[in-house]
């Protein structure tokens, strides 16, 4: 099982959700997170003062699929999250030791 | 005899099977439709019943049974027992018989666990109980409503006499304060707000545990055991009576289906639970009401009636003391002949309140002052209000003092929202805004929304008022807000279309109107109100799932927006519209998005960074320039004509100009005295854009802006950004930077020097703006075809500026529609002193500072319409004519000058 975290735009959001239910990524967790990479805060100019944002507003999703679907899902996330300038984002994917559905005790992949 | 009592396996009739059937008849009959009262009377009796049938049991032929008495407390005591309710006990007993007392309550509590019930017990001596109640008031609440069940009646009616004289006579005032501090505490934790989406059925504000809050105070304090002593000795209502009936039934019969349903004592009224109960009770969805919504209507009416009616009621009973009074009353002062002031209180005296409000205005008014003192409205007074109120016309609330009070309230400073609340309690609110009435209690079933309607709505202008005390953007934008009464109003009614079946938006766009007419607001103010409450999603929806780095973006919002004015009240709006949502809703996260779009729409809208300087900073400035230029000038040029050029160039200009170009400017002046039109092209290669300066005498040429715009349209240049200076004895600078797509590489000399001539020919009359223009269509440059059109919108707006009244046109580009539109403004005998002009993509947003020919702001509202028609029917007339567009170069970094404005 793979892990993949990304950090979209908030604006991509639904487009890279829809595509990732059609895909048949079944679960998501969505949140609204802040931070920077290369594309540093900005300063932001509102009539004279100087308003600094150091961390700017993202999304960051988290799905866990299996194995075989995981290079889809970054492919996917990179087509519908893509605007071509700064700050779109990253996606990071990692291997996964186990998962667990609480309310059955279900286990690895079916616990998906 | 004793010991046989006391070893004695008790002959139980009473069997879990025993109780399950008479418990199910009892649930079959509330599911028939038996009423709450019926249902808690029921299982008070089948309580009764066990208990009274296992004492005689115990005591059965074995001897007389003196000397101890089963007595109900609390809730049990009250007769009011829910399915799974806790059943107080008290085995009250005379010293000489604690040994039977002990006995015969093991076997009984034994007995009732097996049964499965919940059981609160102890045993007491009526010396405990005295010394104990006096303490605790926990336990002297619950002895309060001791009630007997079986044993010693001779021993219970001395307790009840010993105790009513020594305990619950004494120490009312702290007992009442004790009381109210907990059920605060209780609010801390079971939600402050009656309207909770979840509410806790009994431990929520509004619920049940604040009729017995009203039951105690009235045992306590009036020694009234039931809503009727209260009405008959004229301490509530009769209609508060009716009230607190209805809701209690309502609240019982909730409580009763939740715990038959459970099994347990389930007092939660979950979002499971709403549906299924509404369904249960026949509520049906209708298309823009889900049934669960209808009845969480009525739940929410109940819990404010009880709210308003305990919190009333318990602080009158909650007598002050004498020094407390002495304070309130000393310092009192009278205003407006007919209100008092104290410390910490507004009224107006009883007898002067039939001849106060027969003028119905006085009602407002009243309020007004309470918000301007920053004091509460006195109880009494508050409780009298409604029934008053139905007697004042409708009329009274249209007229002007009303209005004036109204917008008063709304305009603040401080205390809007605890103001307007206040008026919602006593349904005044609903006067002003009769859809508000509408939506009181009317719940938002999703997971998203935590008030209803109302609540959310009345919270969104606190919001705001908090954010306007913050130190960010937010706080900065909403102190620059200049209506602030519109803000408000419009957060009020934001989302008043709720709960019908057509897009909410909508509905309360036509309210808005409506509102808007009830309160005599001029037609700019209800343009303002009006797009605030159709498009406050707009915002939202715009920062938070469109990117706002797409300049397409931008500008389409910054059209619908209009002005920088709407811009930050629509800022404002949406921020304390999501903070309104719940605790923790508006997010730094949001709140950075919001901003950034802000901030990009108001860039586009103003024009570049405004010159944020002040005042004597800018007069400093333009002094230090003044003297630069006299000292470069000075051997030159005679001083006197100098000084009075310098001094007729406004201050801010100044200020914002290197000197070189004033300078530049001057001399070309000097040369004008002869010659009427001179014309000066710089072209600047980095930029690609060319400057024309025409230095000319306004006396001798009229319509210089719009002659210019024209004979640059007919060349088929874009103009980025103008200038209009006037100085002394009529000498005009007027200055358009302009960019030229027909030669992308640069412009040619010649090029210019054509433009140049053909300004100066137009100005002096040799030749027309109309030759000019039909030449150029002649030729037939390269056009492209038509593109999606987008309406035309022209904005008059006051506000923005102290001098200058703006004016805003967004239309779709043509050649040759800036001097359309600027023939248009000359031919309204106005004035241009500067103008901001882009054109981005195939859209125009051109920014006009005015004044009529005196100078003066257009403050007539009949004038600013005329004008946006005038304006708006020439671009469309135009339009309509063009059927084909100039190509539009992309020019997102060209450097737009500040106007300083």
């Amino acid at each position: 099982m793979k892990k993949i975290e990304a950090i979209i735009k908030p604006f991509k959001l639904e487009e890279v959700k829809d595509a990732l239910t059609e895909l048949g990524v079944y679960g998501m967790t969505v949140s609204e997170v802040r931070g920077f990479g290369r594309q540093k805060g900005h300063k932001e100019a509102y009539r004279g003062t100087e308003y600094t944002i150091e961390f700017v507003p993202k999304t960051k999703i988290e799905v866990v699929v299996v194995d075989s679907l995981a290079n889809k899902v970054v492919e996917t996330i990179i087509r519908t999250a893509k605007t071509g300038s700064i700050g779109d984002g990253k996606i990071f994917v990692s291997n996964l030791d186990e998962v667990v559905r609480i309310r059955t005790g279900e286990t690895g992949d079916r616990a998906l | 005899m004793l010991e046989s009592l006391l070893n004695r396996a008790p002959n139980v009739p009473w069997t879990r099977d025993a109780l399950e059937t008479r418990r199910q008849a009892i649930a079959a009959a509330h599911a028939r439709g038996a009423s709450g009262v019926e249902t808690v009377t029921a299982l008070t009796v089948l309580a009764d019943d066990i208990l009274r049938d296992l004492y005689a049991l115990e005591y059965a032929g074995t001897f007389s049974p003196t000397g101890v008495v089963l007595v109900a407390l609390g809730g049990y005591g009250r007769r009011e027992l829910a399915p799974y309710s806790d059943i107080d006990l008290m085995f009250l007993y005379e010293t000489l018989h604690e040994r039977e007392a002990r006995a015969v309550s093991t076997v009984i509590l034994h007995v009732l666990w097996d049964l499965g019930f919940q059981v609160g017990h102890s045993l007491r001596t009526i010396a405990d109980c005295r010394s104990m109640g006096r303490t605790d008031f926990t336990i002297r609440t619950a002895l309060m409503e001791a009630r007997w069940l079986a044993g010693d009646q001779v021993l219970f009616d001395k307790f009840t006499r010993t105790y009513c004289d020594q305990v619950s006579a004494k120490g009312v005032q702290d007992y009442i304060a004790q009381k109210l501090a907990e059920r605060q505490q209780e609010y801390g934790k079971y939600g402050s707000n009656n309207f909770l989406l979840e509410p806790n059925i009994k431990k929520s504000r509004g619920g049940l545990r604040d009729l017995h809050l009203l039951k105690w105070t009235a045992l306590a304090r009036y020694e009234a055991s039931s809503f009727e002593n209260l009405s008959a000795s004229g301490l509530l209502s009769a209609g508060d009576v009716a009230a607190l009936w209805d809701a209690q039934e309502f609240f019982w019969r909730v409580r009763n289906e939740l715990h038959f349903y459970a099994l347990r004592a389930q007092d939660i009224v979950t979002f499971d639970e709403q549906i299924r109960i509404a369904g249960l009770w026949g509520f049906k969805d209708l298309p823009h009401l889900l049934a669960v919504e209808q009845f969480m209507q009525q739940y929410y009416r109940h819990s404010t009636r009880v709210c308003d009616i305990t919190s009333r009621f318990v602080s009158q009973a909650m007598q002050r003391s004498v020094w407390q009074r002495l304070v309130a009353w000393f310092p009192t002062r009278r205003v407006e002949r007919y209100f008092e002031l104290t410390k910490d209180e507004i009224t107006v005296p009883p007898d002067l309140r039939e001849e106060a409000f027969s003028e119905g205005s006085r009602v407002l008014r009243l309020f007004q002052l309470a918000q301007n003192y920053g004091l509460a409205i006195a109880d009494d007074l508050v409780q009298e209000l409604p029934e008053r109120m139905a007697a004042i016309a409708d009329k009274v609330f249209r007229s002007e003092p009303s209005r004036r009070s109204f917008m008063a309230i709304l305009s603040g400073p401080g205390r809007v929202a605890d103001t307007l609340a206040a008026m919602h309690r006593v349904h005044l609110l609903e006067r002003f805004i009769p859809a508000f009435g509408t939506v009181r209690g009317l719940m938002q079933f999703n997971a998203y929304h935590k008030y209803t309607v109302d609540q959310h709505s009345l919270l969104a202008v606190s919001q705001a008022e908090e954010i306007g005390a913050t130190n960010g953007l937010l706080g900065r934008v909403y102190r620059e807000i200049k209506r602030k009464d519109l803000l408000h109003l419009a957060l009020l009614i934001h989302d008043i279309g709720k709960g019908q079946e057509e897009d909410h938006s909508l509905i309360g766009e036509r309210i808005a109107v409506d509102v808007a007419e009830r309160l005599g607001v001029d037609d700019h103010e209800t343009q303002l109100l009006v797009f605030l409450v159709r498009y406050h999603l707009l915002m939202s929806s715009t920062a938070f799932r469109r990117d706002s780095s797409d300049e397409k973006v931008v500008l389409r919002f910054a059209r619908q927006v209009g002005t920088p004015e709407a811009l930050k009240m629509l800022f404002v709006l949406t921020a304390a519209d999501v903070a309104a949502v719940g605790p923790g809703v508006l997010t730094r996260w949001k709140e950075t998005l919001l901003g950034d779009l802000f901030i990009k729409t108001h860039t586009e809208l103003v024009g570049g960074e405004e010159a944020e300087t002040t005042y004597e900073g800018l007069l400093d400035q333009a002094k230090e320039v003044r003297q630069a230029v006299l000292v470069q000038l000075g051997q030159r040029m005679p001083q006197d004509w100098l000084r009075k050029q310098l001094e007729a160039w406004p201050d801010h200009y100044l200020a914002a100009m290197p000197v070189e170009r004033i300078v530049t400017h001057l001399e070309w002046l000097a040369k004008l005295a002869d010659a009427s039109v001179l014309v000066d092209a710089q072209y600047d290669p980095p930029l690609g854009t060319t400057d024309y300066t025409v230095y000319t005498q306004e006396k001798i040429i009229p319509g210089i802006f719009s002659k210019i715009s024209g004979v640059l349209a007919a060349k088929g240049l874009q103009i980025l950004d103008a200038q209009i200076l006037t100085l002394a004895d009529g000498m005009v600078v007027d200055v358009f930077r302009v960019q030229d797509p027909d030669c992308p590489d640069g412009t040619p000399p010649s090029r210019i020097r054509d433009v140049s001539d053909s300004i100066a020919a137009v100005l002096e009359g040799r030749r027309s703006v109309e030759a000019l223009l039909q030449e150029a269509t002649r030729f037939g440059q390269s056009r492209h075809g038509v593109p999606l059109r987008e309406p035309t919108v022209v904005q008059v707006d006051n506000d923005s500026s102290e001098r200058y009244t703006i004016i805003d046109v967004f239309a779709d580009d043509r050649q040759g529609l800036l001097y359309v539109i600027t023939r248009a403004i000359f031919d309204l005998r106005l004035s241009v002193h500067a103008a901001r002009i882009s054109t981005r993509l195939d859209q125009v947003v051109d920014v006009f500072y005015v004044t009529d020919q005196a100078g003066g702001k257009i403050d007539d509202p009949g004038r600013c319409k005329l004008i946006s028609e005038t304006i708006t029917a020439r671009i469309e007339e135009y339009v309509g004519q063009t059927q084909t567009t100039r190509p539009v170069v992309h020019r997102a970094n060209v450097q737009r000058k500040s106007l300083g404005i």
